[in-house]
């Protein structure tokens, strides 16, 4: 099944213009520097307006996931049936899909490493795959 | 100074409840108000305020049409789906208390099973955060809700199995509730762990409520007005609603320090007991907003009727039954009774509170209702008549 292309907006175009060029891109407060991933004008714990794009290193751990098994028709559960929420090493979450490991085998704290997948001409997302133990 | 206006619920009405009305939304919605002012022994042309809560298909304009109504002089539509449930009692006991309107019905009605269907993807949204998520193919209420459970079942060593207690207990009431979906039909822990996967690992299908179709109104009007009608009043004692920002949406609260932990449930508990002097333990029975099985933990636990984590044990325990310490969702609740997104939660509590459902909690005085968490919510304390 053919993927959902991004909608892009004017608070997250910054992040899909991230994933094409294969960065992470987070919001890091300049008055306490406290890191977002959703993107917002203001920083909840400060309040402070001004913030700075930085590049995430695209490490992390398995926070939470959900493995969709009905309905069957959703898009994208044949290809990539992991929904999993990151807790980068940053200190931020975001959705995304986990690859390359059987459902059965996913784990909360599971340490994962992100990479770009062009999923069309204009569109680019992030995924996540285990960091291999060897 | 004027005495103050306190209001009540006078009147609850409902449709059947089944998978496929063969109806109109809006027939659903015009017999739930009718049979309500009825229960109130009022006239139906006598409604002076309408409110609905969003993602129900018969706005105040068009329902008052259909009720062959002249004039309202107050209505709204509170947000947040299922979150809004007893807000729209809220916002009805606020005009009716501001002297806006003598007779306000809030209201919900719509075939959720055989029209549109409200567990399947939403449409496409442009929201600055969900569109961070669909690509990645979240789409379904049941997905979101499995990144909360399966984390809390985590850190508390539980597993889907620790869930199977609430579903087999709202069965149980729904096999002796004439109005449940679920009527005669009592399921075993083995029957529950035996349902098919939904989203692992944490939603079975008895985790999930029942896509439903029918319409539930009720009544809500000046004390003083109700004590000549023939009617048995609930008084609406305390009322709340809570959001906190930070979130992605409705069931996306992906970004808390623990993502199970409720904080607008939390806030609302917090309002309803301060405003009531009431505490968890002068609490007779609890109406919670169920759209899947462990949101009735994490409520327990949200409004302290038990510490975080022991929630599990608590319902095993039976104590959530109708000898238990706080009999929960004594129709069946949505998992087991119908899906009418927390108005039928409501009037299973005005029954409760005059003597009137089917699983009748002994002597029930004061009863707790919530609406939908893990999003903006809101929610009710109703006290029985003295």
């Amino acid at each position: 099944m053919s993927a959902v292309a991004p909608v892009e907006t004017p608070e997250t175009a910054y992040i899909w213009a991230g994933y094409r060029a294969g960065q992470l891109r987070l919001q890091l407060c300049d008055g306490c520097g406290h890191p977002r991933f959703l993107p917002a004008y203001r920083c909840s714990a400060c309040g402070s307006p001004d913030y700075t794009t930085i590049s995430s290193a695209g490490a992390g751990h398995v926070y939470s996931f959900a493995v969709t098994r009905r309905p069957e028709e959703l898009p994208l559960i044949h290809d990539f049936p992991v929904i999993v929420l990151v807790e980068l090493d940053e200190g931020v979450r975001l959705i995304s899909n986990l690859v390359d490991v059987a459902p059965a085998d996913v784990q909360i704290g599971l340490r994962v490493q992100a990479y770009f997948d062009p999923v069309t001409a204009e569109a680019t997302v992030v995924r996540f795959r285990p960091v291999s133990a060897s | 100074m004027t005495a103050e206006i306190t209001p009540v619920i006078a009147g609850i009405g409902a449709t059947e409840f089944s998978t496929s009305s063969g109806r109109s939304n809006m027939s659903l919605a015009v017999e739930a108000i009718s049979r309500a002012m009825a229960d109130a022994g009022l006239d139906s042309r006598q409604i002076g305020g309408l409110v609905t809560f969003s993602v129900d298909p018969n706005d105040p304009v068009s329902t008052a049409t259909a009720l062959g109504l002249s004039e309202l002089t107050y209505f709204s539509i509170t947000p947040y789906g299922g979150g809004g449930g007893c807000a729209s009692v809220q916002d009805a006991a606020m005009a009716v208390r501001a002297g806006l309107a003598d007779v306000v019905v809030a209201y919900r009605a719509a075939n959720l099973r055989s029209g549109t269907r409200y567990g399947r993807p939403g449409p496409l949204t442009t929201s600055p955060a969900e569109n961070l998520y669909l690509p990645y193919g979240l789409v379904t209420p049941a997905q979101r809700a499995t990144l909360l459970t399966t984390r809390y079942l985590s850190d508390f060593g539980l597993t889907n199995q620790d869930l199977a207690p609430v579903a087999v207990t709202q069965r149980q009431y729904a096999a002796t509730n004439p109005k449940a979906r679920f009527f005669k039909r009592p399921i075993t822990v083995e029957d529950h762990q035996n349902s098919p996967w939904i989203v692992e690992p944490a939603l079975r299908l008895f985790d999930c409520c029942l896509e439903t179709d029918g319409g539930v109104a009720v009544v809500v009007t000046r004390a003083d007005l109700a004590a000549t009608l023939d009617c048995t009043p609930v008084e609406i004692l305390a009322t709340a609603r809570a959001m906190i920002g930070g979130t992605g949406g409705i069931l996306k609260n992906f970004y808390r320090p623990r993502i199970y932990e409720l904080p607008e449930t939390r806030a609302v508990a917090r309002q309803l007991f301060d405003a009531s002097g009431l505490r968890p333990s002068d609490i007779d029975v609890a109406q919670f907003y169920d759209h899947f099985s462990p949101f009735v933990l994490l409520q327990l636990e949200a409004f302290g009727f038990c510490e975080d984590g022991t929630s599990a044990t608590f319902v095993a325990d039976g104590q959530t039954r109708i000898d238990g310490r706080l009999p929960v969702n004594t129709h069946g609740g949505h998992l087991s009774e119908g899906y009418l997104h927390g108005m039928n939660a409501i009037t299973e509590a005005v029954r409760q509170l005059t003597g009137n459902a089917a699983n009748q909690v002994d002597s029930a005085r004061h009863a707790l209702v919530s609406s939908g968490p893990g999003l903006a919510t809101s929610g009710l304390i109703l006290r029985a008549a003295a």
